[in-house]
């Protein structure tokens, strides 16, 4: 062997995300997920997020890649109520809340672009590492429909939030959950990209994180959460016809990867 | 020998007053009736010339009035790409007098345009407002236009100095009279010869229009002040079987004459001839750009530098190192602004 070289490793699944890959970290089992490894570039208490670097990609050979990066965006850009309330309409909720300046679909659009368009590199940088493998990207949690456990928790909003938290209404929150998810759909469908929404059981009846399902931060999903997105990811990859994450040999034992 | 024209002050004599031999040096204002306070809020309205005031207002430290601003989670550079800040509210050109005036009533409630959205494929289309948009639902676009109109409520109660900008007198009418800024099937709509109508408003027509809309602004606002302007841009088409040359300057006689009568009979009202330094014999030309239509950079500079000579009695000497560096500083983003000036009226240029 060439002084200096690793061959690549090995890997069924690979999970490349940010921060909502803690949840699958917790989560993961090594006799329930044999062969995924997840890999963390996101730094953690708000520090910025790395750049997804060629040399990280390039220690790994997976067979299936799926993206977690990013998918906070409706939170950054909703989750505190600015001081001019704002409501829009999309398709599926039509209705709007009285008083509200209603801004058109196309702004909110832009603005939301706008904001995960840096992110949108990164994933695009990432499957373009692995050219030729089924690649899926995962949505975000939903938004937390319950106000009372974002101001008790308001984490790293708590700042934006100041002393008494107004926190945008949750139907306007889940608003921009929705066009987020329809521009990811549509950013990774014109790459190939198969795109999968958060899984339902992790969802209460109105489509919110499940109280179960709740981190103790605004945002994020907890361990039970994680286990529920390891699923549907697992789902997903079978049901493509992909590689399914097998027994694998040793070097594909599930683990987590952190390269922040 | 003693005459009436012996002992006028330079500036009423042609050969006297600085500018032919000199253009930089023509200020065709000799006094103005008012002067802007800093924190005086400035608003600004009317034909494309009126956003290079706006800017240019803002830029100079004028409190210039936004009464629509862009939704908070829209940054700086969607904000300019939706039109917000280029006009005191998101208008669009106000092209008309008669425009003016019934963007007010609408704000007010007393006059409901019958004309229905214009359907494209981008989706719906203002069509008094042809420029923002597309909206992707009546609903969307009503709700919208609610807002507008507070906003437009909200400018009028808070402006302290109002400057508009008139740019046109031909004009399309719906048949309940409303005025279109731009002509229905050239960004949207459908032209219906049954419905639609041709007319070339006249000087009494434009001074009761801009009266009117005043006087509805003094209900809400007693104490506001006008400068007036008129665009020296010429007209994209003309829609009369004569040169746009012959239009151009048929439309700019009447609104010039119109902003006359208007500023000679209201002291709260002052006009500000942007027209004549743009087009001045002085300049020969040069602050028209190659398509003989845009204003420069350089004109535009020169308007605002007699516009704050006079309103904010400041007076940067031209050439100073200060105005040059200024200049070149903002040289870049100043051509672009040219470039990217919102003009509904370029929509009668499209390929034949």
């Amino acid at each position: 062997m060439l002084r200096g070289f690793t061959p690549r490793r090995k890997v069924p699944v690979l999970i490349v995300g940010n921060s909502h890959t803690g949840a699958l970290t917790q989560a993961i089992d090594p006799n329930k997920d044999p062969g995924i490894l997840i890999v963390r570039v996101a730094g953690r208490d708000g520090t910025p997020y790395p750049r997804l670097r060629h040399p990280l990609l390039a220690r790994y050979q997976p067979e299936v890649v799926v993206s977690l990066i990013a998918g906070n965006h409706h939170n950054a850009i909703g989750l505190i109520e600015p001081p001019e309330p704002y409501d829009f309409i999309v398709d599926d909720m039509p209705g709007t809340l009285p008083g509200r300046r209603i801004v058109p679909l196309g702004e909110i659009e832009a603005a939301i672009e706008a904001h995960m368009a840096p992110h949108m590199v990164r994933l695009d940088r990432l499957l373009g590492a692995f050219p030729g493998k089924p690649a899926f990207h995962v949505a975000g949690p939903p938004p937390i429909g319950d106000e009372g456990h974002i101001k008790t928790y308001p984490g790293n909003y708590a700042p934006a939030s100041g002393l008494n938290p107004q926190i945008t209404p949750k139907s306007v929150r889940m608003k921009l959950y929705l066009v987020q998810n329809r521009l990811l759909a549509a950013h990774c469908a014109a790459r190939g990209i198969t795109f999968v929404a958060a899984p339902e059981a992790g969802c209460d009846a109105e489509g919110f994180l499940a109280a179960d399902c709740r981190k103790e931060d605004p945002t994020h999903g907890n361990a039970h959460y994680g286990r529920l997105v390891l699923e549907t990811i697992k789902h997903a990859v079978a049901n493509r016809g992909a590689a399914a994450p097998v027994a694998a040999e040793p070097a594909a034992a599930p683990a987590t990867a952190r390269a922040a | 020998m003693s005459h009436p024209y012996s002992a006028i002050p330079d500036h009423q004599n042609w050969r006297r007053a600085p500018g032919a031999a000199d253009p930089a040096a023509l200020d065709p204002v000799a006094s103005a009736k008012f002067t802007i306070a800093p924190d005086a809020p400035v608003a600004c309205a009317g034909s494309c010339f009126a956003q290079h005031v706006m800017r240019h207002l803002g830029r100079a430290g004028f409190n210039t009035l936004v009464a629509e601003g862009p939704p908070a989670l829209l940054g700086d550079d969607l904000a300019e790409r939706f039109q917000y800040g280029i006009f005191s509210t998101r208008s669009g050109n106000i092209y008309t007098a008669r425009q003016l005036l019934q963007l007010i009533q609408r704000a007010n409630g007393t006059f409901a345009p019958a004309a229905a959205p214009w359907r494209t494929d981008a989706g719906l289309i203002d069509p008094f407002r042809p420029s923002i948009g597309p909206f992707a639902s009546e609903a969307e676009l009503e709700g919208d236009r609610a807002w507008h109109l507070a906003c437009v409520r909200e400018m009028i109660s808070e402006m302290s100095v109002f400057v508009f900008t008139l740019g046109l007198t031909e004009a399309w009418l719906d048949s309940d009279g409303a005025v279109y800024p731009l002509v229905p099937g050239a960004a949207g709509g459908t032209f219906d010869p049954a419905r639609h109508r041709f007319h070339n408003f006249t000087v009494e027509e434009v001074v009761a229009d801009f009266a009117a809309a005043l006087a509805l602004i003094r209900a809400v606002n007693p104490g506001v002040r006008v400068i007036l302007t008129v665009s020296p841009v010429p007209l994209m088409a003309t829609a009369l079987p004569r040169h746009v040359l012959q239009s151009t300057v048929y439309s700019k006689s009447v609104l010039r004459v119109a902003a006359q009568l208007l500023a000679d009979g209201d002291e709260a009202i002052d006009y500000f001839p942007s027209y004549e330094i743009i087009t001045a014999p002085h300049t020969r030309g040069r602050y028209f750009g190659p398509d003989a239509r845009a204003v420069t950079e350089e004109g535009v500079d020169h308007v605002m530098r007699v516009f704050l000579k006079h309103y904010a009695n400041v007076a940067p000497a031209p050439g100073s190192a200060q105005a040059r560096q200024s200049a070149n500083a903002a040289y870049r983003a100043q051509a672009q602004q040219l470039a990217d000036a919102f003009c509904d009226e370029e929509a009668l240029d499209g390929p034949r």
